[in-house]
C-alpha cells in the first residue's frame, strides 16, 4: 500500500527518512523516497546526515565485560541464599504453643497450592543440590532452604504471570506465622486433615511453612479456570508430582465439596489420579509420593518428570516396586516402564551423586535437542492417546532458546 | 516419546565429551544454568557482559550505576533463569532486565533531584572517562570518533530515556525493531517514531559531526536491508 500523496513532499520523505535508512519501507515507498532524493538537495542533506549519525554511533567504543563479573555474580547469588535462608530460619523458630495450634490448622486448599509450590521448583531444587554439594554444607538443609526459597519466587511468578483478568489475591504479611491462617480464612476454606499432613512432617517438609506463599496461591487455584493456560498445565503437573495419590484423592474430593470452579483439564486429572489410586489401594502401606512416578503423570513432559523424578532425599524406592505400582495402576505399555526406569536410574545418579556434572549436562543439552514437541499424554477410556503439541506450552524446561 | 538415550550411562562409563560451552546456544545455556550447572554463566556473560554494560552505560549515563546494574542483571539472568521464555531471543530478554532496571534507577533519581544534580555531575565525569579510557583502546581511534563519542553522550543526555533506549538498541546493539519492540513494550511502530525523533533530536545536537559533505550514499531504490513493512507512521 503506498502512502497517501502528501502535500509537502520533502516533509512526507524526511519522515520516512529513517526506515528508508532501516530499509523498512516498501518498494514502492522506497522507490519515491529515492526518487526524490535524487533531486532535492535539502532532503538528501538531512537523510546524509542520518547516515552520518548511523555510521558515528556504530562505531562508538564498546565498554569490555566489566572484570571479574561472573564471580561478583556467583557471589551476590550465594549471598542472597544465605540471607533468605537465615530469614527462613527465623520464621520457623516460633512455633505456636499448643494452646494456639488450632489457628495453625491450615486452609487445605493452601496446602494445595503450596503443593504446587513445591513440586515446581524441583528443578531449582535439583540446583540447590548441586550448590549444597559443592559448598559442602549440610545436605538436607541446603535442600530444604532451597526448596522454601524457590517456592516463594514462584509463588511471585505464577502471581505476575496467571492473574490476567483475575483480581489480585490479598497477601499474607511474612511476619507473624500464627497470624496468617486466620487472614487467610475464607468462608469455603476447611481445614485439612491433619493425617493427610503427617507424612509430609514425617518426611522433613514443615507444611505450616507453606501458609504464607499458599495464601497467595489458593485464590489462584480457586480462579483456576481464569488462569492463562501456560501457567495451569504447569500448575496441575507440579501438584500431581507432589502429595502422595491419596492425599490428592482426599484433596480434589474436598475441592469437589466446596463447589469449587472445575475444569475439564481438572477434571482429566482427578479422574486418572483416582484411577491410579484405586488401585493402589490395596497395597499401599507406605507413601508412595507420585513425584516418583513422574513419567505417569499425564501433563508432564519428560525432561520435568525426569527433573521433577529428583526426590527431596536420598530415599530409593526400588525399581521392582515402581515396576509393580505401574502395573497395579494398568499401566502396562514397556515404553512407559522403561521411561520410569530410566528416570529413576538417572534420579539416582544424580542423587547420589554419581554422575559427573559433564556428563549431566551432557545428557540436559541432548534432552533440550530433542524435544523439539511436547507430546502431552492424554488418557481416554483407561487407554493413553499420544498428541504431539507446538513446543511452546508446559513449561520452559522443554524447549531451547532461539540461537542467534 | 521416548527418552532420548535407552539407557542410562552407568558412572564407570560416564566418559562424556568434554562440553564446548562456547558451541552452545543461549538457549542451551539457560537450560544448563536451570539445571544448576552454574559454568554456563561465563559463556553467558562473555556474550552479553559487555553488551549489557555499553547500553547501560549510554542509558544510565554513569559508569559507576552502569556497572553495578550489570552486575544486578546478570544475578537475575541466574536467579530467574527458570523464568526465560525460550519463545524470546535471549539479548531481548537480558536488555529487557537492564531497561527495567535502568528505569527503576533513573525513576529513583528523578525523587531525589538535589542529590541528582551532584550525581550526575560525578556521572557525566565518570562516564566521559570511561569513553576516553575506551575510546583510547578502541579499533577506530580516529580523531573525530573520539571527539564524536564525546559529544555523542553529551547529545544523547539530553533525549529521554526511551528515545536513549531505542536509539542506543538499534544503532548501538543492532536489535531489530520487533525485538526492540519487545524490549520496551511497544508496537515495532511505535519503536520507529521514536527512533526516528531520537535521529532528528540528536541530529540537530550534533550537527557539526554529521556534514554532508562526508561520505554517503543512497541505498538503491530496489534494496531491501529488511523487511519492508510499513509504511506510514500515525
Amino acid at each position: 500500500m503506498n502512502a497517501p500523496a502528501p502535500s509537502n513532499p520533502c516533509s512526507a520523505v524526511r519522515d520516512l527518512a529513517s526506515r528508508y535508512l532501516d530499509g523498512r519501507l516498501s518498494a514502492p515507498s522506497r522507490a519515491r523516497v529515492h526518487a526524490h532524493l535524487k533531486e532535492c538537495g535539502d532532503c538528501l542533506e538531512t537523510y546524509r546526515s542520518l547516515q552520518r549519525l548511523s555510521t558515528l554511533a556504530r562505531a562508538l567504543p564498546r565498554a569490555d565485560v566489566p572484570a571479574d563479573l561472573a564471580r561478583r555474580v556467583r557471589r551476590t547469588v550465594s549471598e542472597r541464599r544465605q540471607q533468605t535462608l537465615a530469614h527462613l530460619q527465623l520464621d520457623e523458630a516460633p512455633l505456636a504453643p499448643a494452646k494456639d495450634r488450632a489457628a495453625l490448622r491450615l486452609p487445605w486448599r493452601g496446602i494445595a497450592a503450596a503443593a504446587v509450590l513445591v513440586a515446581s521448583c524441583s528443578a531449582a531444587l535439583f540446583a540447590g543440590y548441586k550448590l549444597g554439594r559443592q559448598d559442602e554444607r549440610g545436605e538436607t538443609d541446603q535442600l530444604i532452604a532451597d526448596l522454601r526459597e524457590d517456592r516463594d519466587r514462584f509463588a511471585e511468578l505464577a502471581i505476575n504471570q496467571g492473574r490476567d483478568g483475575v483480581p489480585p489475591a490479598p497477601r499474607a504479611p511474612r511476619g507473624d506465622l500464627a497470624d496468617a491462617p486466620e487472614r487467610a480464612r475464607t468462608p469455603l476454606v476447611q481445614e485439612i486433615d491433619p493425617g493427610i499432613l503427617q507424612p509430609y512432617r514425617e518426611k522433613g517438609f514443615q507444611p505450616e511453612h507453606f501458609v504464607r506463599s499458599a495464601h497467595s496461591l489458593w485464590s489462584d487455584l480457586r480462579s483456576f479456570d481464569q488462569l492463562d493456560p501456560e501457567v495451569r498445565r504447569p500448575l496441575l503437573s507440579a501438584q500431581l508430582s507432589c502429595f502422595d495419590l491419596p492425599s490428592q484423592v482426599a484433596i480434589y474430593d474436598q475441592l469437589a465439596s466446596t463447589g469449587a470452579p472445575q475444569s475439564d483439564e481438572l477434571a482429566e486429572v482427578i479422574a486418572f489420579v483416582r484411577r491410579l489410586s484405586q488401585q493402589l489401594e490395596r497395597s499401599t502401606d507406605e507413601l508412595v509420593p507420585s513425584r516418583l512416578l513422574g513419567s505417569a503423570d499425564p501433563f508432564a513432559a519428560l525432561p520435568v518428570s525426569l527433573v521433577e523424578a529428583v526426590p527431596p532425599s536420598r530415599t530409593r524406592i526400588a525399581d521392582e516396586r515402581i515396576e509393580e505400582i505401574l502395573r497395579a495402576s494398568g499401566e502396562t505399555n514397556p515404553s512407559v516402564l522403561e521411561r520410569v526406569r530410566s528416570a529413576m536410574a538417572v534420579k539416582q545418579a544424580f542423587v547420589g551423586g554419581e554422575m559427573n556434572s559433564d556428563l549431566q549436562s551432557t545428557l540436559i543439552i541432548q534432552i533440550v535437542r530433542t524435544e523439539q514437541t511436547n507430546v502431552r499424554r492424554v488418557f481416554e477410556n483407561g487407554k493413553e492417546v499420544r498428541r504431539e503439541e507446538s513446543s511452546t506450552s508446559s513449561t520452559q524446561q522443554v524447549t531451547g532458546g532461539t540461537e542467534h | 516419546m521416548a527418552l532420548p538415550f535407552r539407557r542410562v550411562p552407568s558412572p564407570e562409563v560416564a566418559a562424556a565429551p568434554r562440553i564446548d560451552f562456547e558451541a552452545l546456544s543461549d538457549g542451551e545455556l539457560m537450560q544448563l544454568l536451570v539445571h544448576g550447572d552454574d559454568r554456563a554463566l561465563m559463556p553467558i556473560i562473555d556474550r552479553y557482559g559487555g553488551r549489557v554494560r555499553t547500553y547501560l552505560g549510554h542509558v544510565t549515563r554513569d559508569g559507576s550505576w552502569a556497572d553495578d546494574l550489570t552486575q544486578e542483571v546478570f544475578v537475575r539472568v541466574f536467579e530467574s533463569a527458570s523464568t526465560f521464555d525460550p519463545r524470546f531471543a535471549f539479548q531481548v530478554w537480558v536488555f529487557r532486565i537492564a531497561r527495567n532496571l535502568a528505569v527503576d534507577l533513573l525513576r529513583r533519581q528523578s525523587t531525589q533531584r538535589k542529590l541528582r544534580d551532584t550525581l550526575e555531575e560525578r556521572a557525566a565525569e565518570s562516564e566521559r572517562q570511561s569513553i576516553r579510557s575506551r575510546a583510547a583502546s578502541s579499533p577506530l581511534q580516529g580523531l573525530v570518533e573520539v571527539e564524536f563519542a564525546e559529544h555523542f553522550e553529551r547529545a544523547l543526555k539530553r533525549l529521554p530515556e526511551i528515545f536513549r533506549t531505542v536509539f542506543v538498541l538499534r544503532e548501538v546493539e543492532g536489535l531489530a525493531y520487533e525485538e526492540i519492540a519487545e524490549v520496551v513494550d511497544a508496537s515495532p511502530k511505535t519503536v520507529s517514531t521514536r527512533l526516528h525523533r531520537a535521529r532528528l533530536q540528536l541530529r540537530k545536537l550534533l550537527s557539526p559531526y554529521l556534514d554532508p559533505f562526508r561520505e554517503g550514499h543512497l541505498p538503491s531504490s530496489s534494496s531491501s536491508e529488511g523487511e519492508a513493512s510499513e509504511e506510514q507512521e500515525s
